[in-house]
């Protein structure tokens, strides 16, 4: 504390800067030192595939530490003799960097390839290698900072003269705590590398088999086998285990069986399982494969969806396919995406949902007998957007299906005013080809005017078609882009028995229909009430001879009042709510209502928001907090600044 | 040192400026959390927590120097170094006390922004685990900058300059993990390994024995280093 500076400088000292006698003489030697130092690093590191270039360099670096120890052995028999130990201590750094240097080429290639045949075996010269390269690090570090330290600090003094030596020492051993303190870090750092645990606190959950999936177990008539290879302990198993297990104590028969992969190779082979971590279900000669993994950290986004998988497998197992037919021929939506699937709009999602139920999926077009006769394996028949009319022929055909107790989904889209009236209005249904909308937006897409088309709603009816939804309707939407609406009329025909019509999704209050199609209420054209977006139409009676193989006799229609519900943009990346909706109607059309439940599952869900959550949010973040920090602050001090 | 930290601490609470950057902070982290986070296409919860801790990382960086760039540089300014060099206290504890100080407000200032994640509540799957993990990444990420601008408050003579020293090293280490690509190992994976930019796992709920060392040494690596350089004044 008491040790001059530069600018507490003496007149001595003054003196000695003139005549040049200064700590700092010794720098340009320090300088050629680490200059070698640098070269030796560039020849090592950069240049080392050129043998000539590696071996000038390090010919130049020797030379240089040479030069330098030399000079301050030169140095320390000329100057003063308080001076000297400063000068020693110097050049035993020197010394030390150049031990480093000589710990490096004991671990480099050529030596290693010359001790070889003493290490006795290649794990022993492998931790000789590793044990020199940390070596020679810290011992490099370790000679290294106290140099630059002490130079820094001998750097202003008077070497003609005793030096401060005390000043001398503390820099010394400042420059050695740091760089031991250094070191210390990289070896524990290396060692935590080496030793790394790790927890994962995202989120996860395993899924637990849902009331649906319990129902289908509980319909099992005869043993459905499910072998589970898995090594004895693991981490998987754990979670896959519970889940059969509750399935298991739905019906005993579901019998469970669990085997290594590895311990039993010929059932693994009998059943085709290649590896640990699948689940092979049989039944009879049948075989359906689920895998899953042995790592939780793959397997994870496969146990989120356990329940699904299993309900997709299980349907294939024990259900016969059934077959659903799309119309094509007038523009449908299916027709429109099929080359390119992948692209918003497109029906591919709900293929997949089709297929999960077990449905083929085929084409139904004029040429497949939809002027004439739907085919007799047809469970559904399913017309998607259509945007031009259908024929007369073909919209009779398609009646004369329903009646004699065909199932039938049909969503329209008021943009393609194709109403298909002589399909709807004998079963006591119009469809109005008016977009609905509500003056805020309920979500946002585009953020412009065009949102106010938007339809979000969790009115739902009470028939079993959108069972799930009602069950849920203050956590799951229906979003739908650009919706027209229905009415119920009376038939226009007298059937018998007569349809039976339910509304079974219905608008929210505050929406009307943009007849003119500007996004804004015009009275009183344009009404604001609860329109009707979905039906569901019954015509129960004694199944006909002529009813389709795939039905029961009951006619059953869905009328949803727009398609894009169902299109890959809004059905399962936005709303899970459409996803259920059809779900649902798909098992009640093919008469699986027993089955009618959501899927557990612990996949995560996008966010999707209103505008007035959106809104709220905003203001939340944004200025809510700060503003109450900030006030507060302000209060606070300016109460203490008045409390003096 | 608790004396220095709660006088530092005081400091703190007891100026405008305090609350000056608690606002700022909030607010560009709620800024960033609707616009980036939130805003746009719907996005699963866990993205919407991972984008958040990127956010809250740059503004945990930032905000680290900046309350550390006073803590010895104004005593330099003041001329209030030397007395405090000469009381009976060590170096170590003047380090330590300032340094606690400052960790202790970041703390507060980190734990009110937790209103932000616990919003994904709202319409998400959100563990609970994953915010707590992320927020002790912001801590750990916080103790690095905040040693690492008390760092270069000792080696500033001025308050900016500190500033500017700080978010110019934390930058540095930074991209030392661009700088790895183009070294040759074992230099590469020592460079990688020393950027922060290579422990950010925290941020997807995954916490690592590794990362959370690497945080603990660094920071006690540059408090060691400010004490040197505090020493440094009475050798050189």
């Amino acid at each position: 504390m008491t040790a001059p500076t530069d600018r507490s400088a003496t007149a001595s000292d003054r003196a000695a800067v003139a005549s040049g006698k200064r700590g700092a003489g010794g720098l340009p030697l320090t300088a050629a030192y680490l200059a070698a130092m640098l070269l030796l690093y560039v020849g090592e590191h950069l240049l080392f595939e050129s043998l000539a270039l590696r071996a000038s360099l390090a010919t130049l670096a020797l030379a240089l530490i040479a030069v330098a120890i030399g000079g301050r052995l030169r140095r320390m028999r000329k100057l003063h003799h308080g001076a000297r130990p400063v000068e020693r201590s110097i050049v035993i750094a020197y010394v030390a960097g150049v031990g480093a240097l000589l710990i490096y080429a004991l671990q480099a290639d050529f030596a290693l390839e010359l001790l070889g045949p003493h290490f006795g075996s290649p794990q022993a010269a492998q931790r000789w290698s590793a044990a020199l390269a940390t070596l020679w690090v810290v011992v490099w570090v370790c000679a290294i900072t106290p140099l630059i330290f002490v130079e820094i600090s001998y750097a202003p003094m008077d070497t003609s003269r005793t030096v401060e030596l005390r000043r001398i020492r503390r820099s010394w051993q400042s420059g050695l705590v740091v760089a031991l303190t250094a070191a210390l870090t990289f070896t524990l750092n290396f060692i935590a590398n080496e030793l790394n645990t790790s927890v994962d606190l995202s989120y996860f959950k395993t899924t637990h088999p849902s009331e649906s999936s319990k129902k289908m177990v509980q319909q099992l008539s005869e043993p459905l086998r499910v072998v589970l290879f898995f090594p004895g302990a693991n981490e998987v198993l754990q979670h896959v285990r519970s889940f059969f297990e509750d399935l298991h104590a739905a019906s005993p028969q579901l019998r469970l069986e669990f085997v290594d992969q590895v311990l039993e190779p010929k059932l693994a082979k009998e059943l085709g399982a290649t590896e640990n971590g699948v689940v092979v279900f049989v039944r009879g000669t049948q075989k359906e494969t689920l895998t899953i993994g042995d790592r939780l950290q793959r397997a994870k986004s496969k146990l989120k969806r356990l329940d699904a998988d299993f309900q997709q497998i299980f349907l294939r197992l024990l259900r016969t396919q059934k077959v659903a037919y799309f119309t094509v021929g007038h523009e449908e939506r299916a027709q429109q995406q099929r080359d390119n699937a992948a692209a918003n709009g497109g029906l591919r999602d709900l293929r997949k949902l089709l297929e999960g139920l077990n449905y083929r999926v085929r084409d139904l077009g004029l040429a497949d007998g939809l002027g004439s006769e739907i085919p007799g394996d047809a469970t559904m028949v399913l017309v998607i957007g259509p945007k031009q009319p259908f024929l007369p022929a073909e919209s009779a055909t398609l009646a004369a299906y329903l009646r004699r107790g065909g199932r039938a989904l049909v969503m329209l889209d008021p943009d393609a005013g194709v109403t298909l009236d002589d399909l709807l209005n004998p079963f006591g249904l119009k469809y109005v080809a008016q977009p609905l909308a509500v003056e805020v937006p309920l979500a946002r897409v585009s953020f412009t005017q065009a949102d106010r088309q938007l339809m979000v709603t969790n009115r739902f009816g009470t028939h079993p078609s959108v069972g799930t939804l009602s069950r849920h309707s203050t956590q799951l939407v229906v979003v739908m882009a650009g919706a027209g609406y229905l009415e119920q009329q009376p038939p226009a025909s007298a059937l018998q028995p007569a349809p039976r019509v339910s509304f079974t999704v219905h608008s929210l209050p505050l929406a009307w229909n943009d007849a003119n199609n500007n996004f804004a209420l015009d009275p009183p054209g344009e009404q604001r009430k609860l329109y009707e977006l979905a039906a569901a139409v019954e015509i129960t009676s004694p199944k006909p001879s002529s009813a389709p193989s795939g039905s029961a006799g009951e006619t059953r229609m869905i009328v949803v009042a727009d398609s894009d519900l169902a299109s890959d943009g809004l059905l399962f990346s936005r709303a899970v709510g459409n996803r259920y909706l059809l779900l649902d109607a798909f098992k009640w059309l093919g008469g699986d209502e027993r089955l009618i439940g959501e899927t557990a599952s612990e996949e995560d869900i996008p966010i999707a928001h209103t505008r007035q959550q959106d809104q709220l949010w905003f203001y939340l973040t944004i200025f809510g907090m700060p503003a109450l920090v900030l006030g507060f602050g302000l209060l606070y001090t300016q109460r203490r600044r008045r409390m003096g | 040192m608790l004396l220095i930290a709660r006088r530092e601490l005081g400091a703190y609470v007891c100026l405008p400026m305090g609350y000056v950057i608690v606002a700022l902070v909030l607010f560009v982290d709620g800024l960033l959390f609707n616009a980036y986070a939130l805003g746009g296409e719907a996005k699963l919860s866990t993205e919407v927590l991972q984008l958040f801790f990127a956010f809250a990382s740059f503004m945990t960086m930032v905000s680290g120097v900046l309350l550390a760039m006073r803590l010895v540089a104004e005593e330099h300014q003041l001329g209030t170094l030397t007395l405090l060099l000469t009381a009976p206290v060590r170096d170590g504890e003047i380090v330590m006390g300032k340094f606690l100080s400052a960790l202790v407000f970041f703390k507060i200032m980190t734990l009110l922004s937790l209103y932000l994640p616990l919003l994904v509540f709202v319409n998400g799957k959100v563990a609970l685990g994953h915010i707590v993990g992320g927020y002790l990444g912001l801590l750990l990420l916080g103790s690095l900058s905040i040693s690492i601008g008390l760092f270069a408050s000792a080696l500033a003579r001025s308050q900016i300059v500190a500033a500017v020293t700080g978010g110019a090293l934390l930058t540095a280490c930074y991209l030392l993990y661009l700088g790895a690509g183009l070294v040759e190992p074992p230099l590469r994976e020592l460079l990688a390994y020393l950027s922060p930019q290579r422990h950010l796992q925290w941020q997807t709920g995954l916490i690592t024995s590794r990362d959370v060392f690497y945080y603990l040494s660094a920071s006690g690596l540059f408090l060691v280093l400010t004490t040197h350089v505090l020493q440094a004044r009475r050798w050189r």
